[in-house]
């Protein structure tokens, strides 16, 4: 059974998505690769900052 | 387990998860140079009895004299909590170079008793969404103790929530019995 649209027919035309519109146009740049891979880095970096770590400090003393 | 408190307390209380708190492996001075080992955990959960907690922060912070120092402690048990997707894998510790028992090669029951706080070193949490934490398993066999007053101040800033009252008595029992337990020889 087909439903009424709850908006106008001016909303739905203004608002359908064709071919040509921005939302389907989704090749990627170079510029869009990079900050993907930079998204990919942080999440892998957060995921093992989850995870146990050594930290080593070494000081020299200095006398008074 | 999904009961959690996340109001803050001004003292340290059994229960409380902390993120961030240092183990300190060892600390050497060698010809004027000092080198100091830690390791930095993301999680861990207090084991130390509440009402010993309460004691020390009594007489610890109070201002009125007290006759002696009888229930000062000096250091706080905790235990690290595991992510347990890392802890299926058995790659928790990798960043430390250890390698761990891979719960996902133990099969479906294994895992089922895990989850269900049957094996007697593992404890398995769950926390609500509001709590920053995913699925994680406390090891009994890894806690290790911290200074009072390190935890204390550290608490300001680190403190993420408290496990609800029933559930950190379960977490203590379990705790108290695996430390407790009496290894017999195999034959």
């Amino acid at each position: 059974m087909d439903k009424e649209s709850p908006f106008s027919s001016e909303y739905d035309i203004n608002n359908t998505t064709d071919s040509k519109s921005s939302i389907q146009q989704n090749s990627s740049t170079p510029k869009d690769k990079e900050a993907s891979d930079l998204i990919k880095e942080r999440i892998e970096s957060d995921y093992q900052l989850s995870k146990p770590m050594r930290k080593l400090i070494r000081a020299r003393i200095i006398p008074k | 387990m999904k009961k959690v408190k996340t109001q803050k307390r001004a003292r340290i209380s059994q229960g409380d998860i902390y993120k961030n708190v240092e183990f300190i492996e060892y600390a050497i001075e060698e010809e004027g140079v000092v080198e100091v080992s830690k390791i930095v955990f993301p999680f861990v959960v207090v084991l130390t009895q509440d009402c010993d907690l309460n004691q020390d922060y009594k007489i610890r912070w109070a201002r009125r004299d007290h006759l002696n120092h009888d229930k000062k402690l000096f250091s706080v048990i905790v235990a690290p909590l595991y992510n347990y997707e890392h802890f299926y894998n058995g790659n928790h510790l990798s960043e430390l170079s250890l390698s761990m028992a891979e719960i996902k090669k133990q099969g479906r029951t294994a895992e089922n008793n895990l989850k269900q706080n049957q094996t007697p070193r593992y404890h398995y949490l769950e926390f609500p969404d509001s709590v920053p934490i995913v699925p994680s398993v406390i090891d009994f066999k890894h806690y290790f103790t911290v200074n009072v007053e390190y935890l204390k101040k550290h608490k300001r800033d680190n403190f993420i929530c408290q496990i609800g009252t029933l559930y950190r008595e379960d977490v203590s029992q379990r705790f108290s019995s695996f430390l407790s337990r009496i290894g017999l020889p195999e034959r």
